[in-house]
């Protein structure tokens, strides 16, 4: 069995605002294997755009990993000095943002950002020749038209659609082992977004380049993932293939999930929503996150905090799927009152 | 850009308008008389009514101003009243001096302060950061005069290192530059305080973008996403203020050039004023605020060349 | 309209509530080694200038030529100046001058810039532009060229001095007044529709005056010193009090014309020139900071 291309063991993170600390990851585990496409599924404030910064060490200002190891392509990321750290960050792994209108830089063209990313790289002087036509390659590749005019062009010069492509020219061009895109689509519509999705779809096939996409639109995780996980209040409260998850969700924060999301169906239909909010990320309650909204939740599960257990084929933290649990032998339900 | 500099230069043009009647209108309206002041209460009514008439003081405001527009737009502005020479031939020889100053000021103030600005912001809360902050502050606030005559004290007349009189001799370059120093850096240093203060904010607004993110993300070098890829954005308002700085170094120029006895448009002004010279004193101050205003719409022009983002919508 | 009376039974509070609230603001700013600077120079500045005739060990009038231009001694602490008077006594002199012309300046600005503001903020339109244009001209205008040429023209009485720099304040406290105002106008809108015409204009004072305190008050805090560097500038220009008035400037113009004979004058003078003016931006900075007001700084608003 080949190594994980990225492998999160145990990550917790917090952030500092003001005075406060929240924790924003509750020892997370990850892993995607070469060639993987996994999908991170969540609602805002989850902590899945944390843990996608938090790979590359790119955490906001006040934002702070406290526990946890991290390896990308073999190496341990958390243990990197500065020179070490900048030369995972693009051939290692590169990251590519939700917003494609904030991702480059107003004051040079696409193609001279494009070259510099190469260049800080390159271990030989490439020619300058030979960078500009790999840059209009890549710009070709990734499907923009007259890629010659664009690399001359200022970033504003190009719509979203075509800004989202450049930033994925450039993981093109430096061949990272791990792609991770946050929410890559989510500043777009629905044409542009399929046309990136099978972009993102190609990178893999042709280049072996595995993706961790995150994103809050089980639609698109649905379109191009192998794997799912699911994130609640900092945690990874369910994982499986694509397939199973939408057919058998174990987790009954997954099962809201897809009873929420709208589909087409009889008219007068109420739109499913899940009562409560998501619990405060300072003061957490106790024991299970989600059991505060959980329609099966019981007293125990406000107890202490479930751990992973297999479910369905994948794995689930719920005590549910737990058999050895004291969730099966007492049938009370919780007491705090789920909010209708 | 054509429009935009011709709408900006009419702006302008309407600020010295409105100098040019403040002061007529304040002359009016406050109490005291320049006639008086300038002859002295001892004159005779001829020399009295000839002043008055000479200056245009009996005139409407408004017809002040405009008389003396139409005079400058020929280039006449007016007469050194006691010495009959012509207010414009005055300036001509001092200006240069002033120019060289205030000009040499402003690029040592940002040779000085783009590279303390970009480190501290590299570093925010560092000690070199808080340093530079509280300096900064402390030199901001300390009059340019204050300051001038610190450093004539400390190294013209304590250590005698630089000379302390005039401007030397445009002729002899380092005579020149010897004389240059000190009123340079008296001027540069206040102004080095505040623009890096604007570097320094600019650059951490800059450095918290997604796009410097991005290059991080590809593992771009830490010197050129601070030294290239963010300054070439955080500069942007900075040069805004370059035209205000060169202003504002014009009202402190004049202390400078006294406390170093410099002759420039700044020595010209005190004298003419110390003689109640009426005619000299208003040239002097049209001039300056000439200059003063041309500056800001040149440093506002460039901003505008610089914002990669505005330039390029007129290209389309 | 009556004002409100509190409720039967509720403790007044009202009273003391300000008071309580100062002293915290004021516990704060000093918690800060530039803020606790700050007050300091200013306690310091009021103390001298109360006791100025108490404090001073000579008159500053007191002319003793034999002992002219010296150094400090056991008799002239700070040295004498170029007529043998003392310079310490002249300096503490000089704090009651500082702030007879500074502080009724930029009171008048503060006068005079709110009204400004005030009726173009509410008023709008052309009167607003008009407004605008014209504070823009005066406040990137140099004010000490503004200040010099009209008082070349019409003489430094103090009057004139206090007008001219209480012009060059004038645009800041504008700004600020005129921004609470729109910002407030667009707020209230609903609430001056419902209200029975009359109560629009109060409403607005109402709502505006306690929003601008606090912007005002720094503003102030920072202008103050700038109207003392602006005032002590003219003065060594030679333009302003008449001998022997100890007004800071003149001790630096005299000291300044015999600096190769005696450097104390000037010294001691650009000293206290930096504290003070120092002190208040201390001050100014820390209470923005305390009272997190947003304000441009730029130099040339004060210069």
């Amino acid at each position: 069995m080949t190594s994980p291309v990225l492998d999160i063991a145990g990550l917790e993170a917090t952030y500092r605002v003001g005075g406060t600390e929240r924790r924003a990851l509750h020892g997370v585990d990850l892993q995607v294997a070469p060639r993987e496409i996994v999908g991170v599924v969540g609602e805002s404030g989850c902590g899945k755009s944390t843990l996608a910064s938090a790979i590359l060490r790119l955490l906001p200002p006040g934002g702070r990993i406290t526990r946890g190891r991290i390896t990308v392509d073999n190496q341990p990321v958390l243990e990197l000095d500065t020179e070490q750290m900048r030369r995972i960050r693009g051939p290692g792994a590169a990251m590519i943002f939700q917003d494609p209108f904030t991702s480059l830089n107003p004051a040079f063209t696409v193609g001279y950002q494009l070259g510099l990313a190469c260049s800080s790289h390159a271990s030989d002087g490439a020619s300058t020749s030979q960078l500009q036509a790999d840059v209009v390659g890549a710009l070709h590749r990734v499907g923009i038209p007259d890629p010659e005019r664009a690399a001359q062009a200022h970033p504003h010069q190009l719509s979203g659609g075509q800004r989202q492509r450049v930033m994925i020219a450039m993981a093109l061009l430096l061949r990272p082992r791990l792609l991770i895109a946050d929410e890559p689509t989510s500043a777009l519509d629905v044409t542009l977004e399929a046309q990136i999705l099978r972009l993102l779809r190609e990178l893999r096939d042709e280049h072996g380049t595995a993706i961790l996409f995150v994103s809050h639109d089980l639609g698109s995780v649905a379109q191009l993932c192998d794997r799912v996980t699911i994130m609640y209040a900092g945690r990874v409260v369910e994982s499986n293939g694509v397939g199973s998850l939408y057919a058998t969700p174990a987790h009954p924060y997954t099962r809201a999930l897809l009873a929420a999301a709208p589909t087409w169906r009889r008219d007068g239909d109420e739109l499913a929503t899940i009562p409560g909010r998501p619990p405060s990320l300072t003061a957490p309650p106790p024991g299970c996150a989600f059991a505060p909204r959980c329609r099966d939740a019981r007293q125990v599960c406000e107890a202490g905090e479930p751990s992973l257990v297999p479910a369905a084929g994948g794995t689930a933290r719920c005590l549910i799927h737990d058999p050895a649990s004291a969730y099966h032998r007492s049938s009370e339900a919780s007491a705090r009152e789920v909010p209708r | 850009m054509m429009a935009y500099a011709l709408r900006r230069l009419a702006m302008t043009a309407m600020v010295v308008l409105v100098l040019l009647t403040l002061l007529a209108a304040l002359v009016h309206v406050l109490p005291g008389d320049p006639v008086t002041l300038m002859l002295g209460p001892q004159a005779s009514g001829d020399l009295s009514r000839l002043a008055r008439t000479e200056m245009d003081l009996d005139s409407p405001v408004h017809l002040q101003v405009w008389h003396f527009i139409a005079g400058a737009a020929q280039g006449d502005l007016g007469r050194d009243f006691l010495t009959r020479v012509p207010v414009a031939s005055l300036i001509a020889q001092a200006l240069p001096h002033t120019l060289i100053l205030a000009v040499s000021s402003l690029v040592l103030a940002v040779a000085v302060a783009i590279p303390l600005g970009v480190v501290s912001a590299a570093r925010p809360g560092s000690l070199l950061d808080r340093a530079v902050g509280t300096v900064s502050v402390g030199v901001i606030s300390i009059p340019s005069y204050v300051v001038g005559l610190s450093l004539l004290l400390v190294f013209a007349v304590w250590l005698g290192w630089l000379p302390a009189l005039g401007a030397g001799a445009l002729r002899s370059p380092i005579d020149y530059v010897a004389h240059l120093l000190l009123p340079m850096c008296a001027l540069a240093l206040i102004w080095a305080g505040y623009l890096a203060r604007i570097v320094r904010a600019s650059m951490l607004e800059v450095l918290d973008s997604n796009y410097i993110r991005a290059a991080r993300a590809f593992g771009v070098h830490d010197r050129r996403i601070l030294y290239q890829l963010s300054l070439r954005n955080a500069i942007v308002p900075v040069v805004a203020l370059l035209g205000v700085a060169l202003g504002d170094l014009m009202g402190s120029a004049i202390f400078v050039e006294v406390i170093f006895t410099r002759n420039g448009l700044g020595t010209l002004l005190y004298n003419a004023i110390a003689e109640r010279n009426f005619p000299v004193v208003r040239g002097a101050v049209v001039v300056i605020a000439v200059l003063f205003v041309v500056a800001n719409l040149a440093a506002d022009l460039a901003n505008r060349l610089l914002d990669p983002r505005v330039r390029a919508d007129q290209a389309g | 309209m009556s004002v409100s009376t509190a409720p039967p039974g509720a403790p007044s509070r009202r009273r003391s509530v300000p008071g309580a609230k100062v002293a915290a603001g004021l516990r704060r700013v000093a918690r800060s080694p530039a803020g606790a600077f700050g007050l300091l120079v200013v306690a310091a500045l009021l103390v001298v200038a109360i006791l100025a005739p108490v404090l001073a060990p000579h008159d500053y009038a007191a002319i003793d030529v034999p002992r002219r231009l010296e150094g400090p001694s056991s008799d002239y602490w700070l040295g004498t100046d170029h007529l043998g008077r003392d310079l310490l006594s002249r300096l503490i002199g000089g704090v009651r001058i500082a702030l007879r012309i500074a502080v009724p300046a930029v009171l008048l600005g503060l006068a005079i810039g709110l009204v400004v503001g005030l009726v173009a903020g509410y008023v709008g339109r052309w009167v607003d532009t008009v407004a605008v244009v014209v504070m823009d001209a005066i406040q990137s205008f140099p004010a000490v060229i503004l200040a010099l040429t009209v008082l070349a023209l019409l003489g430094g009485s103090a009057t004139n001095i206090i007008v001219v720099i209480a012009i060059a304040f004038v645009p800041g406290f504008a700004r600020v007044t005129r921004a609470a105002v729109q910002s407030i106008k667009q707020n209230t809108y609903i609430d001056a529709e419902r209200n029975l015409g009359a109560g629009t204009a109060r409403i607005i004072l109402r709502h505006v005056l306690p929003n601008i305190v606090a912007p005002l008050l720094v503003l102030t805090a920072m202008d103050l010193p700038g109207a003392i560097a602006i005032e002590s500038g003219l003065a060594f220009l030679g333009l302003g009090v008449q001998p022997p008035t100890p007004d800071w400037g003149v001790i630096l113009s005299d000291g300044f014309e015999r600096i190769s004979l005696s450097p104390w004058p000037v010294l001691w003078t650009c000293l206290l020139l930096a504290f003070v003016t120092l002190g208040f931006t201390f001050l100014g900075e820390r209470l923005r900071d305390v009272l997190d007001v947003r304000t441009d700084d730029s130099p040339a608003s004060s210069r």
